[in-house]
């Protein structure tokens, strides 16, 4: 960037071209007040907050939207700027309430009249969710107000509260358009827009609708950039300031955006989405809002129970581990099967995995990431660390709805959109993100590896000739190409991905915030850390732990889970699906949260989440992201590795004395695991034959057709509503207003057919049972195919091997 | 008609309309201007073309459907030429009389001329009504000769001559310098140089030349009472198509578009219909006869608001967005419409191009005053004899305007003030009749060129209420995306309501005074930037109408319905129940015979028994801020007559 001289109030500044007047004047800490710039937007020039005096320059430009020239002399502090701020503000506060804000005896009565804000209508500050927290209110307090002559006029707009998540009340808007233009510009949703004109102006959704009727995304981006309280966020609405903001990861899918969580009295307030990480300010509905509701909920297990008489009883932590540590030790042998989350640290991961194999002397560790991919799906081709950061040209989306599956990923590929370069959508289903794309192929469920061929110039796909043509076309004249695919890849046989030429790298977007950490750190039956087969995994970790290691491949969640036969010990510390109750002779629960399945358990141990303790995660991009514990752990919780480690040291093990999450890292570093994180360092193809379970990774979907005119293809979306054991649907009201479980979509041209309108109740019909669903229909659903989201019970009995297969042929009888 | 595919066929093309053309044969015009069509040109046409054809005189007399002649408050106008006899206010039941007398004897209608309001003198040809004889009617004069719908008819009298000499005889760079030398301003209010808005745009393409660029035509005219480029647009298209291809050709673009807006019908069919015939032909197109120059055009529907006309907004919504402006810089000539170089023109300053192309910038330079050059056109509306639209030179004074062309005030009545510019220009009182119109001098007295809006008020308006009437215009047209614009005037027209209810104080006025300050300075484009205006110029020309409205209550010029009231004099009322019959609020007492009393509590100063009460009597009056003595309750005539 281009230096150049400019001058404010006289000072000299070197800056830099292509800034505006206000950033450089922030860039040397020159206060300009502003209520409608926002760093992310583009500049609006709507609050005329941040009008200056430019020499030569008629009127009195605004400084967020005026660009800085060599030699400019800019005067933002004079007594006509003064004033003329002061009445626009004036103007400004005559629509919006400003009794506290003027009020002679604000600054005592915000000491000790905090808690009068729970009222219906905001009149005042102290009223208001955003007491403390308001641009508004530091805006004030900036150009100083003391008086307002002119007569106030309240809008009179309903509040609207039936939204999940978040209220709105819109008499306290300012029309900065933040929210707007950040749902526009950045999210791509367009859900709020601008109203009526002239003084009537206002900002709603179309006609009126709720949130829930448009497609919003809940992705509380418009609360964030709200700078009054207009818009606010319903849990934290009366908990008022923060005490404190610490910046950190969340875990809940892949990405790992970085959040700042908002901390009061040791309680999480909120998280809000971090500006300086990758994902740039923005975040997904679960990032949001939902992590306070997984943190404080009020079924969290904070302390350890052991059933006594088939009751379960709160004991002491130190008494249950001692009473595991000699349960334990009679179970010792592949008959002992631990399961975890490819939701934890990888330490937590780490440590399991080797109490497993070092203390249980078993194979039979496994993560429920098992049932959707094979590990070796994840290493497949060529990838690359750091992929947000490279220049890619092109980016080709397949097999996955980015919008549904990471919401953050399409803002990032709408960005790369806005930056000029291509994006091809491949999907069955339509939304506005693919309408955005330069192409979209709306191709029918399975046919997704079909259409990989195809662009790989293996086979025609003689439905989509042109479409096809043209991304090819891309891939050889952009060169640079990110293949960015989903689940529904992985539910294909998956060979060409090795075969993509050089230009193409990979980004497989799987569920599970440390799927990958989790495979590379040998969480499953056939894997030692390090992708190492059996044989070379003993030979390596015997030798590194000091240890005789078993040799077999052990029982993986897909037996468990299948199995009726009862195996001798399983350790439950991540998410099982029930397809029988699990059985086994002594059952450990280690978790978060009281579920069906810890009712059962013979012990239950309280373990962290991710806020409340320290720990490693590599996300999809291929980063080691460090997360710090934010809040103090609830309870008598305790991390996992912690945990783990305990029970080792109970039983007489050795190597298992860690103080920290770091000396687990360095323990994984100095294995030389981490050196795997480049994936194209391993040759997996030579691996692969040395597998069993490779053998029996679906080779294709059944063919991608219905049979017969009254079958469907019921195709289970992918389900990443969780977060180890806890089950963000099952357990969070809010979201169970947006994410319907129950619900299957499908083509209104079918419902006619099958005479069914919305909210109809169906009885889906398959081989292995029978599962209910309310219809809705939705006309971006191909025909002859129906939507649900997965009910793992019925996939596990109708599937022979794992991973399972995701799409069934069924029959649709009206309930 | 053939396609044009070198320079030399659009000689030989006017050569054979010409020819086809007998000279003797006799035209009837008949002006089908918008306004033209509220007085029912179009079943008047219909009916002359079925006598003409009845009579046998196809081969004789050809019927031209033409655009608007400017002198809309004459409607329909019928000029028979080649004599030029003009016909004013003519009806169905004319056109046997005309046929008859005028088409096949060359006699005149006396009844259907146009009399001079004073003289009361008889005027047979258009060039003599004193309404066109001070006019210079370069740009618009045109439109009474041609029919809109026909591309043949411009050819005819040298249309696309000017696109001939630019592409055959001139570089880019040399039409600019012709513009930039003509003077020519841009006509949409703000008066920018023209040919230096070219310059700039044309340097923004080529410093990115794979960019592109688009030029803009800007008829999302808004300003009530202001027609003259939708006249322009519905009655010479070819003029602003001819004129934008020039801009194209100078600037360096292959695109245009036309934004219309949608309440303008007739301009969209019309300009489309030509948009078509010059594609056609080859004058829009590829390779624009055979020059190798590309330029097609595209009309765009407006999205129904004011604020469209400002010219970000019009990007915005021809991008398919909310018509909302943005800051400046960057100009549109940096990122315009898709964040590429645009340059917008208005209507008129498109249709002044190809003018100064064919006659010259020293024949144009001529014309107007030191800094205002050419002619403007004018829409003349409010109390005045002669409506319509007029083109005069610049530096014209108003009195001109107002009692020349326009033909003076109605009835009799005194001028009061004449507002320029649109909603958003001020009142200039008759001090400054003799003002020379131009840029800069309506900005001096603190008002504006504007598109050229021109209304004309008389002693009974009250100024308060024009204040108030402009400022709800704005307000309710405000886009209210910026503070000032949205809440200042909204703050501003309450306040001058409540002086016009008479709820007005002295304080009032100075804090309209800071608004208007902080609107006017504050607003982020020129909807809020000059909407103070009205207020301003009344407030300083105007001041004691504000002050009687405040102090006295009283509203001198007897408008402001919260201020008046109805009174009826007890020594003129001959109890005839005509008023007490027509009240509609039975406000009214009285009976037959009786003086007639008003109940000032049930009063809606409706003015019904003002209107109805005889003439010779007059006995209801309509006062303000005073106090009239009478009878309380209905009293026999003959007893308050003795009483007295």
């Amino acid at each position: 960037m281009k230096k150049i001289k400019i001058k404010i109030n006289g000072q000299e500044i070197i800056t830099e071209k292509g800034k505006t007047v206000l950033e450089a004047a922030q860039q040397v800490g020159i206060y300009i007040p502003t209520l409608c710039y926002y760093s992310s937007l583009k500049p609006h020039g709507g609050c005329r907050l941040c009008l200056v005096q430019i020499k030569e320059m008629k009127g009195f430009p605004v400084a967020c939207a005026t660009p800085v020239e060599e030699g400019m002399e800019i005067i933002t502090d004079s007594e006509e700027i003064k004033s003329l701020r002061k009445e626009i503000l004036k103007l400004l506060l005559t629509e919006h309430p400003s009794a506290c804000l003027i009020c002679a005896e604000r600054k005592s009565c915000q000491a000790y009249q905090k808690c009068i804000r729970k009222t219906g209508i905001t009149t005042g500050c102290r009223f208001c969710p955003r007491d403390g927290q308001c641009q508004l209110q530091k805006v004030v307090e900036e150009i100083g107000l003391d008086e307002i002559e002119l007569p106030s006029n309240y809008r009179f707009f309903p509040i609207e509260e039936e939204d999940p998540f978040f209220g709105r009340d819109y008499n306290l808007c300012v029309l900065c358009e933040r929210c707007v233009r950040v749902c526009h510009d950045i999210r791509g949703a367009g859900v709020l827009s601008v109203y009526f004109r002239g003084s009537e102006v206002r900002v709603g959704t179309p006609l009126g609708l709720s949130h829930l009727e448009t497609n919003c995304q809940f992705c509380g981006a418009c609360v964030d950039v709200c700078p009054t309280g207009a818009l606010y966020e319903k849990q934290s609405q009366w908990l008022g300031v923060p005490q404190k903001s610490e910046e950190s990861i969340c875990v809940l899918c892949g990405l790992g955006c970085a959040m700042d969580y908002k901390v009061k009295e040791e309680k999480l307030v909120n998280s809000i989405p971090s500006a300086k990480g990758f994902n740039e300010g923005q975040a997904c509905v679960k990032g949001r809002f939902l992590i306070p509701y997984i943190v404080n909920n009020r079924k969290r297990i904070v302390e350890a129970y052991l059933k006594i008489d088939g009751k379960h009883k709160p004991v002491n932590l130190n008494e249950a581990l001692d009473y595991v540590a000699q349960k334990l030790s009679q179970k010792r042998g592949q008959n002992f099967c631990l399961i975890l989350s490819p939701y934890l640290s990888n330490e937590d991961l780490y440590i399991g995995q080797k109490f497993a194999r070092k203390v249980m002397r078993s194979n039979s560790i496994d993560t429920i990431s098992s049932l959707f991919y094979h590990p070796f799906q994840l290493i497949e081709g060529k990838r690359e660390e750091n992929i947000f950061h490279k220049d890619y040209e092109f980016f080709i989306v397949l097999g996955l709805s980015p919008l549904e599956m990471s919401p953050v990923l399409s803002i990032f590929l709408r960005k790369k959109m806005k930056e000029g370069k291509k994006v091809a959508v491949v999907s069955p289903i339509n939304s506005f993100f693919s309408d955005e794309a330069d192409i979209f192929v709306p191709i029918k469920p399975g046919q997704e590896n079909e259409f990989l061929s195809s662009i790989l110039g293996y086979s025609d796909f003689s439905q989509f000739k042109k479409e096809t043509r043209e991304i090819r076309d891309l891939i050889n004249s952009k060169g640079r190409t990110l293949l960015i695919y989903g689940n529904e890849i992985f539910q294909n046989k998956f060979d060409k991905l090795t075969d993509l030429p050089k230009e193409i790298d990979l980004l497989p977007v799987t569920l599970g915030g440390n799927t990958y950490g989790a495979f590379l750190l040998g969480c499953h039956p056939e894997i030692y850390p390090g992708f190492l087969d059996l044989e070379e995994g003993v030979k390596k970790f015997s030798y590194l732990w000091n240890s005789e290691l078993p040799s077999l491949p052990g029982q993986g969640i897909f037996k468990v889970a299948k199995n009726s036969e009862k195996i001798g010990a399983l350790y439950l510390c991540g998410e099982f699906p029930e397809l029988h109750p699990p059985r086994a002779e002594f059952i450990i629960y280690q978790g978060i949260i009281h579920t069906p399945i810890s009712a059962i358990a013979d012990v239950i141990l309280p373990a962290t989440t991710f806020i409340e303790t320290e720990g490693t995660y590599i996300n999809l991009d291929g980063i080691i992201q460090k997360g710090i514990s934010v809040t103090k752990p609830k309870g008598e919780a305790k991390p996992d590795w912690w945990i783990f480690s305990e029970i080792a040291k109970r039983m007489g093990e050795e190597g298992f004395d860690y103080q920290s999450p770091s000396d687990i890292f360095k323990e994984i570093k100095e294995a030389g695991l981490l050196s795997f994180l480049k994936i194209g360092n391993l040759n997996s193809k030579t691996k692969k034959t040395k597998f069993a379970s490779i053998e029996s990774i679906p080779t294709s979907a059944q063919s991608s057709s219905p049979i017969d005119e009254n079958s469907f293809r019921l195709v289970f979306r992918p389900f990443h509503w969780s977060y180890r054991d806890f089950f963000l649907v099952d357990e969070i009201r809010e979201l169970r207003r947006i994410i319907k479980p129950d619900n299957i979509y499908l083509n209104p041209n079918d419902a006619a057919k099958l005479g069914l309108s919305n909210g109809s109740q169906v009885n889906v019909l398959t081989q292995n049972g029978v599962i209910q669903r309310k219809t809705i229909i939705n006309d971006n659903i191909p025909e002859g195919f129906v939507y649900s989201f997965p009910d793992l019970p019925l996939l596990l009995s109708a599937s022979l091997s794992s991973p399972i297969e995701f799409i069934l042929n069924v029959q649709i009888k009206r309930g | 008609m053939v396609r044009i595919n070198n320079f030399n066929d659009l000689e030989r093309i006017r050569k054979n309309i010409l020819e086809k053309r007998v000279l003797e044969k006799i035209t009837i015009t008949i002006c089908n201007g918008t306004g033209c069509q509220a007085y029912g040109c179009q079943r008047l046409t219909e009916h002359f073309l079925a006598k003409i054809n009845q009579n046998g005189l196809k081969e004789k007399v050809e019927i031209r459907k033409t655009g608007c002649h400017g002198f809309c408050e004459r409607g329909p106008i019928v000029v028979i030429q080649p004599e030029g006899i003009f016909y004013q206010r003519v009806k169905i039941e004319d056109i046997d009389e005309i046929i008859e007398k005028t088409v096949e004897h060359k006699m005149v209608i006396d009844r259907l001329l146009y009399e001079e309001p004073i003289t009361g003198k008889k005027i047979i040809k258009e060039k003599e009504v004193p309404f066109y004889k001070k006019q210079l009617r370069i740009v618009f004069g045109k439109n009474g000769l041609i029919d809109p719908t026909s591309i043949e008819d411009y050819i005819a009298i040298g249309g696309y001559e000017a696109l001939l000499k630019v592409l055959r005889d001139m570089k880019a760079e040399e039409v600019i310098d012709e513009i930039k030398r003509s003077g020519l301003r841009g006509r949409g209010g703000a008066g920018f140089l023209t040919g230096l808005k070219w310059e700039i745009t044309r340097k923004n393409i080529s410093s990115n030349p794979s960019l592109g660029g688009y030029i803009v035509c800007n008829c999302d005219e808004g300003d009530p009472g202001a027609y003259m480029d939708r006249s322009l647009l519905e009655g010479n298209p070819h003029l602003v198509i001819e004129g934008m291809a020039i801009g194209a050709y100078a600037i360096g673009v292959n695109k245009g578009f036309i934004y219309v807006r949608n309440e303008y019908p007739l301009a969209v069919k019309n300009a489309s219909i030509a948009i078509d015939q010059a594609r056609e032909v080859g004058l829009l197109g590829e390779d624009i006869m055979g020059s190798g120059f590309n330029f097609d055009l595209t009309i765009v529907r407006g999205a129904g608001a004011f604020v469209s006309g400002e010219e970000t907004a019009l990007i915005a919504s021809i991008e398919g967005r909310r018509a909302s402006p943005r800051p400046r810089p960057p100009y549109p000539a940096e990122q315009g419409l898709w964040a590429k170089p645009t340059n917008i023109n208005n209507v008129e300053t498109w249709a002044n191009v190809p003018i100064i192309i064919s006659n010259g910038s020293d024949w144009y330079k001529n014309i107007g005053t030191e800094t205002s050059k050419g002619t403007k056109i004018f829409s003349l509306v409010g109390k005045i004899n002669n409506t319509g639209l007029v083109e005069v030179p610049m530096g014209i004074t108003l009195r001109e305007i107002i009692f020349d062309i326009g033909g003076g005030i109605p009835r009799g009545k005194k001028f009061k003030a004449v507002q320029t510019g649109g909603p958003s220009g001020g009142c200039i009182p008759k001090e400054f009749l003799d003002l020379p119109v131009d840029f800069e001098k309506l900005t001096e007295v603190g008002s504006m060129m504007g598109s050229g809006g021109m209304i004309v008020m008389d002693e009974d308006t009250c100024m308060v209420d024009v204040a108030r009437y402009f400022l709800h215009f704005t307000q309710e047209e405000s886009c209210g995306k910026c503070v000032p614009c949205r809440i200042g005037i909204r703050q501003m027209e309450k306040i001058l309501r409540e002086i016009t209810e008479g709820k007005g104080t002295l304080k009032d006025l100075q804090t309209l005074e800071t608004l208007a300050y902080t609107v006017k300075n504050g607003s982020l484009c020129g909807l809020g930037q000059t909407a103070p205006n009205p207020v301003l110029t009344t407030l300083q020309y105007f001041r004691e109408e504000y002050e009687a409205h405040i102090k006295e209550k009283r509203c001198p010029a007897l408008v402001c319905k919260g201020l008046i009231n109805y009174f009826i004099e007890p020594e003129k009322c001959v109890g005839c129940l005509l008023c007490l019959k027509n009240c509609p609020s039975e406000a009214i007492l009285g009976g037959y015979k009786m003086i007639h009393v008003i109940v000032q509590e049930k009063c809606l100063k409706c003015g019904a028994c003002l209107e109805v009460c005889p003439k010779k009597v007059s006995a209801v009056v309509k006062i303000s801020g005073e106090k009239r003595e009478g009878p309380k309750e209905p009293i026999l005539v003959d007893e308050w007559r003795r009483k007295r």
